[in-house]
């Protein structure tokens, strides 16, 4: 084994061109991976993100309301929030009645032309978990005791209605007998949030909504404010298990089946972005390797006349190949965490068209999420384009005869 | 007891839609401690008949026994183990690994032989060929006569039975080629170990016992010398 090891690794330096060149494919592979993957999970982690702050990590709801969500079933709501809110309490997390509808908006009595959703929820729902409060670009944000009275819109919705501030804003919705209903509130707000979603939004307060839909003393849906997506499954099964939540649908953000699609594909995307890397990179190895193979083939057949065996002339061949990967892959996992360091730090900034195009809560500012994990992954992946891409060669090296080796050397 | 015996060998390689009868029902005994050249001009058979006894290659048809153990038939892992624990090599192109040093070549063919690490063996074996101030130089920073002597020390660092030299002096000038071979009837008279040669240097044959001629795959004469 000490041979083996001590002649691969000598073995790297023997055409050291050719070892830079294959290095660098590897570096190149193993840069873009990092990059690729934590590009991918930043964009999954905004999305649950924002989740997590327009809709809540978990999310209670009759489960006739998420079955046909996509066309605002009101009458399908909770009637009375209160002992579902006091349920969600005493298990330890925050409850929050929300109601949302779809809307005509204007800005004066004129019915509008510009359909906007609008969301009603109390106070603390704004300030805390969608931390409204602190996206406001023009105007204030709902002045205590007067909230009843006052609306706050979306950039892009405030933009399309053309509103002022203090002026009245008309929204023109339905109750939850489906009869035509209106609500007017004063603008105080503009509110530019990190995704587009919610930039398409008006946002009133809970009061105003159940006046709209006629839902008295109930809600849509109650948002429970975890804190942490990851233990959403967690908390949603010891909600469950809540008597008063057992008409309901608790629903971590994972099970809802458009983000658990969205999961899956990103999972997808993940497989097939790093596949594809690792192959095309395994390529450029493989050309390398065999090349190696091709010139020491004689070498190989005295080896082999020596009695060496066939599987330490693959051990041979794929360990040299890892010791390329290692000097590939380390400068390339550097590489790639300083490039994706920095896209996590000021992302890129997409626009409202693109993120718009979706009615999902994505952000309009692309991040990337670099983690240990990526990069303990992009460094085994670099690892394995060359010990992939040295495969064929080692075995084609192994198959070598001692007799046919001789041969082609005289 | 005879290390090595032939019967009626017959190598047939293909070429193309044809074959070619390389070895023609070669027969032939070999007595341990010999020193035994095979002569002939190119294309005689000569590489193909050390192929064929350095367990490197098969018969196509005969019989090939060596020290008492039936060639024919084995697997290529089992003349792998064979040829590491029977048979030492000498190429006529030295095939040092370039890569290790003259001591750590020698420690390698002792390992590969089934031999347990053994760093005072090897550096012996480099000794008894001159080499003792060369042991940590790689093979390009020898003479091609040195690199042939690292060549010998390997072959006979783990005692084999039979060693196998192919044109041993091919490569080596006339001087250098005399001292090689004068080397290797030191150690063959000293340990007893086989020798084959394959040749058509009057320098080899100078210094051999027996000399078996080859033409065309077929053995022409078998000439003992006295020296």
């Amino acid at each position: 084994m000490g041979d083996l090891l001590r002649m691969a690794l000598r073995n790297t330096a023997r055409n050291t061109r050719r070892t830079a060149l294959t290095a660098m494919t590897i570096l190149l592979g193993t840069t873009l991976l990092i990059i690729g993957l934590s590009w991918l999970d930043g964009l999954l982690g905004g999305l649950v993100d924002n989740i997590a702050a327009t809709a809540g990590e978990v999310r209670v709801l009759k489960p006739e309301y998420e079955a046909r969500e996509e066309l605002f079933p009101l009458y399908e709501n909770i009637p009375e929030t209160a002992p579902v809110v006091k349920a969600i309490e005493d298990a330890g997390y925050d409850a929050h009645p929300l109601i949302r509808v779809g809307v005509t908006v204007s800005a004066g009595d004129e019915i509008g032309e510009h359909f906007g959703l609008l969301l009603g929820a109390e106070r603390p729902y704004f300030e805390d978990v969608m931390n409204l409060d602190e996206h406001i670009i023009e105007g204030a944000f709902f002045t205590p005791g007067e909230e009843s009275s006052q609306i706050l819109l979306g950039k892009t919705l405030a933009a399309e209605v053309g509103a002022k501030l203090g002026e009245e804003v008309l929204f023109l919705g339905q109750t939850q007998d489906g009869s035509i209903s209106p609500i007017k509130g004063v603008l105080v707000g503009v509110v530019d949030a990190p995704d587009a979603l919610s930039n398409r939004q008006a946002y009133a307060s809970l009061e105003r909504l159940r006046y709209l839909t006629d839902i008295p003393d109930g809600a849509i849906e109650v948002a429970v404010h975890v804190g942490d997506p990851a233990r959403a499954r967690e908390v949603a099964a010891t909600l469950r298990e809540s008597p008063a939540l057992k008409p309901y649908l608790v629903q971590a953000w994972s099970e809802r089946p458009l983000f658990a699609t969205i999961s899956d594909m990103t999972g997808l995307v993940y497989g097939v972005l790093a596949g594809s890397i690792v192959f095309i990179t395994a390529l450029g190895v493989l050309n390398t390797m065999l090349m190696s193979v091709l010139e020491r083939t004689s070498e190989v057949g005295v080896l082999r006349a020596l009695g060496m065996g066939r599987v330490s002339v693959v051990f041979l061949f794929v360990v040299e190949a890892l010791v390329i990967g290692v000097l590939g892959a380390l400068p390339g996992v550097v590489l790639g965490a300083i490039v994706s360091f920095f896209l996590e730090r000021d992302g890129i900034e997409m626009g409202e068209k693109i993120s718009s195009q979706v009615s999902m809560p994505i952000s309009t500012t692309f991040r990337a999420d670099l983690s240990l994990e990526v990069t303990l992954i992009s460094f085994a992946l670099g690892l394995s384009m060359a010990a992939l891409g040295a495969l064929l060669p080692s075995i084609r090296a192994a198959g070598i005869q001692p007799v046919d080796a001789m041969r082609s050397h005289r | 007891m005879p290390i090595l015996s032939l019967d009626k060998v017959v190598k047939r390689y293909p070429m193309g839609q044809t074959e070619v009868l390389a070895l023609k029902g070669v027969s032939l005994t070999v007595e341990s401690g010999e020193l035994l050249a095979f002569a002939g001009p190119s294309g005689s058979g000569k590489t193909t008949l050390l192929n064929i006894v350095g367990c490197l290659d098969q018969a196509s048809v005969g019989e090939v026994t060596l020290d008492g153990q039936r060639v024919n038939g084995l697997s290529a892992a089992a003349l792998g183990h064979l040829r590491a624990e029977k048979v030492g090599f000498v190429f006529q192109s030295f095939n040092l690994i370039p890569v290790l040093s003259a001591l750590e070549n020698v420690e390698l063919a002792l390992r590969l032989g089934g031999q347990p690490p053994d760093r005072a063996r090897a550096e012996q074996a480099l000794v008894d060929v001159g080499l003792a101030d060369q042991l940590h130089r790689r093979p390009n920073q020898l003479s091609g006569g040195q690199q042939q002597r690292v060549a010998i020390a390997r072959a006979l660092v783990k005692a084999p039975k039979l060693v196998i030299a192919d044109e041993p002096t091919a490569n080596l000038d006339s001087v250098n080629g005399a001292a090689v071979l004068d080397l290797m009837r030191k150690l063959n008279e000293e340990r007893g170990a086989t020798f084959l040669f394959s040749t058509h240097d009057n320098l080899v044959l100078s210094r051999v016992n027996r000399i078996v001629r080859l033409r065309d795959g077929e053995i022409v004469a078998d000439e003992r010398v006295s020296r």
